[in-house]
């Protein structure tokens, strides 16, 4: 068996293992939750409160509804939303692909323009470009997205409505391509200017090495250079953190949700608690857990192909 | 990075709030409660109105539902016995011709043999039947359940599995006519027949379907009123379509309405100035604003009542005149204008000014007021309670829990300092999570609580017998045995007047004499709607309502 392969298995039981003791926890944790899923302002008779806990399965003892559960996860069923009985699976199903759409819309801009901007003011060190750009990095990283989600949907949704009596932006909603702008770039933004600074220093450093200053020295045009030569060894660092930005991207949707009213996933993965929606917490709890773990597994095989000088080992070589 | 995180927020707030605060002074407005010079013209659809629902709809099941979005879609699409017009007074549905037996507990009626479920199989009074049989079946675990089993003739006993479901209290005489029979005289029962509980139920497509996914989408629902559900993006928007064969299709206006499912308040007004939503709720801020800019904005009270419920085992709070003390301390009018400014008004008694009495008249305008503001009379009563107790006022530490949310702790802030001046008490303000309140309150984990109680029905006892000893709700242990008597007087008493009679004195008890809880307002819901459309039906019982007439304005 090549290393590659058997690096890839080790990884994969890994996550195998990562994923159960996430669910042990998850599932622990969750019985410490002060009340019950059906506690609301008013009080539920006693005989009602019975029967819903044996409709729901609450009745048995912890340890038997773990094993139920994971017997059912295993065969991908991940329970009924309490107390509404709704499929998780369904509501995963159905909200999931709505928040990829927007981190994945996020994403790309974060990383296209991080990375220009980063480039730009590396290249362009101690201008006014630099700055600039570094200005805006630095209102990323500092203002946090509900922020500049109110402020985009203020003045690009309402007020530019108002202003031109045409809807350039939708003010909230999913269903029009002219409502996915605004959301994308208020949960891009912060991500953008992480990935800009970093993508500075890591060219700054790149382009003081010295096989940049034999490709200037060969005389090979500045264009040239920089993205032959300097970004595909600057951009390494910035692969390593795709992962961790993806994780921040998806369950940070939430906010963003909120206000664009985006039927996202961000809602159930943060609510679920506050109610005590146990299958719910769970049920997203493990989705994004399992989204997460594979996510930095596929990062590392990028790492992989992008820079052959990282190996990817397996056994005890 | 900390410091730098916190210096950008505070300027785009800066930011946010100079902008709002140009907008607001470019027009002058005068700042009382209504306006109406200007207006915003809403959605653009011609023949659909879009309103604001603020959240998915949990449970659009009629046999399990219990919270006010799901009710105000089941309005719409289903046709029950009675429904409420657009003073919340019950009126016939699909029941023709009720008679009341001599007794007031046995209901007959003639149902309307032209209604249609949507699946095309006629509304009998065989779906009744099944419904309320369903819902009395303890397995079914409807929360609501013992609205209709605590009620309905042997409801107990087939809820607790002790009698057949057939025989509840309620009887198919024949296909169009409806028999039923509750264990008192219950002088709301129409009201109660315009209830979500008591809807009729497809029995057919509910075993079709199957009762687990029943509801869960709009393809798993059959209906029969003057709605049908065309649409249904969960969290999204819910879109409904007139319904042709509604007996009443005539009456119905307004071909189709989106129920959007908006979250964040000030994404909401932003949408409605965007013209993306004719009808939102407003808070208190949002109210203000609209009305500087000449914008009318209305509000209805929801009859909802926020009370300070003590913990009568603890020292000092099981004495009643220290429980008056801390509730006359707060003045009430100055919390609704300065600190509420949502159109709430100070509580003068626990049933709010909504609830029907007898005769169409409002209970609260008989009762009439039981409670003001005195801070005199305040400390009066905590130097006899203290004394009466053998304390002193440095004894008395209490501690104010409320929920952690800004406007709870604002009211709490307010309260802390009302105690402290009037009385020169230092209460101790715990803010929590919701369901860590209720558990602390289940618990008697606590001095004072901050609660409210929204109505089940329209009827002061649904207010009232909270505080008997038995209620799960009565979470400060009050005992009173003198009350427990005439609510229970009042639930035997055949005669209208004479049980209103026993129900305000049971009141008075309560909230003059007793005091386990102090009143503190009536709550209100302030809203605005775009110029696209009128006569819609927003009150306590019937969040939204477009049956009674709503209209698009044509221009």
């Amino acid at each position: 068996m090549s290393n590659q392969i058997k690096y890839i298995l080790k990884r994969v039981i890994y996550s195998l293992i990562t994923i159960f003791v996430l669910i042990a926890i998850t599932f622990s944790l969750m019985q410490l939750l002060p009340g019950n899923p059906f506690s609301g302002g008013k009080a539920i008779p006693e005989e009602t409160l019975e029967a819903l806990y044996v409709k729901y399965g609450l009745d048995k003892p912890v340890l038997v509804q773990f094993f139920i559960y994971l017997s059912k996860v295993v065969q991908g069923d991940l329970g009924v939303s309490v107390p509404d009985g709704r499929p998780v699976v369904d509501i995963i199903a159905q909200a999931f692909p709505v928040s990829l759409e927007l981190g994945v819309r996020a994403l790309l801009f974060a990383f296209i323009m991080g990375i220009l901007l980063g480039i730009v003011s590396a290249v362009k060190r101690g201008t006014v470009w630099d700055s600039a750009a570094m200005f805006v990095a630095l209102i990323g990283v500092s203002v946090p997205s509900f922020i500049i989600g109110s402020l985009v949907q203020y003045f690009l949704a309402l007020k530019l409505y108002m202003a031109t009596g045409t809807q350039v932006f939708a003010v909230m909603g999913w269903n029009s391509a002219n409502a996915k702008i605004l959301p994308a770039f208020a949960l891009a933004f912060g991500s953008m200017a992480t990935i800009s600074r970093l993508m500075r220093t890591s060219m700054l450093d790149v382009l003081s090495q010295d096989y940049i200053k034999t490709a200037k020295a060969k005389g090979l045009s500045q264009k040239l250079i920089i993205w032959k030569h300097a970004v595909r060894n600057a951009i390494m660092p910035v692969v390593t953190v795709m992962g961790p930005l993806v994780a921040a991207v998806l369950t940070g949707a939430f906010v963003v949700e909120n206000i664009f009213s985006i039927p996202g996933l961000g809602k159930y993965f943060v609510q679920c608690v506050q109610t005590n929606n146990y299958t719910v917490i769970a049920g997203t709890t493990i989705f994004y857990g399992s989204f997460l773990v594979f996510a930095n597994l596929i990062v590392d095989l990028i790492y992989g192909l992008i820079d052959p000088r990282v190996k990817l080992t397996g056994g005890k070589e | 990075m900390r410091m730098k995180k916190w210096i950008a927020f505070a300027l785009a707030s800066a930011m946010a709030l100079s902008v709002a605060a140009c907008g607001s002074t470019a027009t002058t407005g005068d700042n009382n409660n209504k306006g109406g010079a200007v207006s915003y013209p809403g959605t653009p659809d011609a023949d659909m109105v879009t309103v604001d629902l603020r959240a998915e709809p949990p449970e659009l099941n009629s046999i399990l539902t219990t919270d006010v979005a799901s009710g105000d879609i089941l309005r719409e699409v289903i046709a029950g016995l009675y429904k409420l017009d657009a003073n919340d007074n019950p009126v016939e549905d699909l029941a023709t011709d009720t008679q009341v037996s001599e007794d007031g507990k046995t209901y007959t009626m003639k149902l309307r043999e032209d209604a249609k479920w949507s699946n095309g199989e006629p509304v009998t009074a065989h779906d009744f039947v099944f419904a309320y049989q369903t819902i009395c079946k303890k397995e079914t675990a409807s929360t609501y359940g013992f609205i209709v089993y605590e009620n309905l003739e042997n409801g107990v006993d087939v809820f607790e599995g002790k009698k057949d479901p057939s025989e509840l209290g309620v009887k198919a005489i024949d296909d169009y006519t409806l028999e039923v029979t509750f264990t008192t005289p219950i002088p709301y029962a129409k009201h109660l027949f315009a209830f979500a509980s008591y809807y009729p139920m497809n029995q057919k497509a509910y075993e079709e379907i199957g009762a687990d996914k029943y509801a869960k989408d709009a393809d798993k629902i059959v209906t029969n009123g003057a709605y049908t559900i065309a649409e249904w993006t969960h969290d999204d928007h819910i879109t409904l379509q007139k319904n042709p064969d509604y007996y009443n299709a005539d009456e119905i206006k307004i071909e189709k309405i989106k129920f959007l499912m908006m979250k964040d308040a000030n994404a909401r007004m932003n949408a409605f100035k965007a013209g993306e939503v004719d009808g939102i709720d407003l808070s208190g801020e949002q109210v203000e604003q609209l009305n500087k800019e000449g914008v009318e904005t209305k509000s209805y009270v929801d009859n909802g009542v926020w009370y300070l419920q003590y913990n009568t085992k603890k020292a000092g709070l099981n004495n009643a005149k220290i429980r008056q003390a801390l509730g006359l301390a707060i003045d009430t009018k100055s919390l609704c204008d300065n600190v509420l400014k949502d159109g709430s008004i100070p509580a003068t008694g626990i049933v709010p000014t909504g609830i029907a009495g007898t005769n169409g008249s409002k209970y609260r305008d008989t009762a009439g007021d039981m409670i003001s503001y005195d801070p005199e009379q305040a400390k009066k009563l905590l130097e006899e309670g203290l004394k009466e107790e053998g304390l002193t006022a440095s004894d008395l530490k209490l501690s104010f829990i409320t929920d952690d949310t800004t406007d709870a702790q604002k009211q709490a802030a307010y309260y802390q300092e009302q105690w402290k001046q009037a009385l020169g008490l230092s209460v101790d303000v715990k803010p929590m999570p919701f369901k860590s309140r209720l558990q602390a309150m289940n618990d008697g984990d606590f001095d004072i609580v901050y609660a409210g109680w929204s109505p089940d029905y329209n009827d002061p006892m649904t207010f009232l017998d909270l505080f008997v000893t038995t209620n799960g709700n009565n979470y400060g242990k009050f005992s009173n045995e003198q009350y427990d008597k005439l609510i229970e007087q009042a639930k035997n008493e055949v005669d209208a007047e004479k049980r209103q009679e026993l129900l305000i004195e049971a009141e008075k008890l309560l909230v003059s004499t007793e005091a386990p809880v102090f009143p503190l307002y009536f709550s209100a819901k302030p809203y605005v709607l775009s110029s696209k459309v009128q006569n819609v039906t927003k009150t306590g019982f019937q969040e939204w309502d477009f049956t009674d007439g709503a209209e698009l304005v044509t221009k």
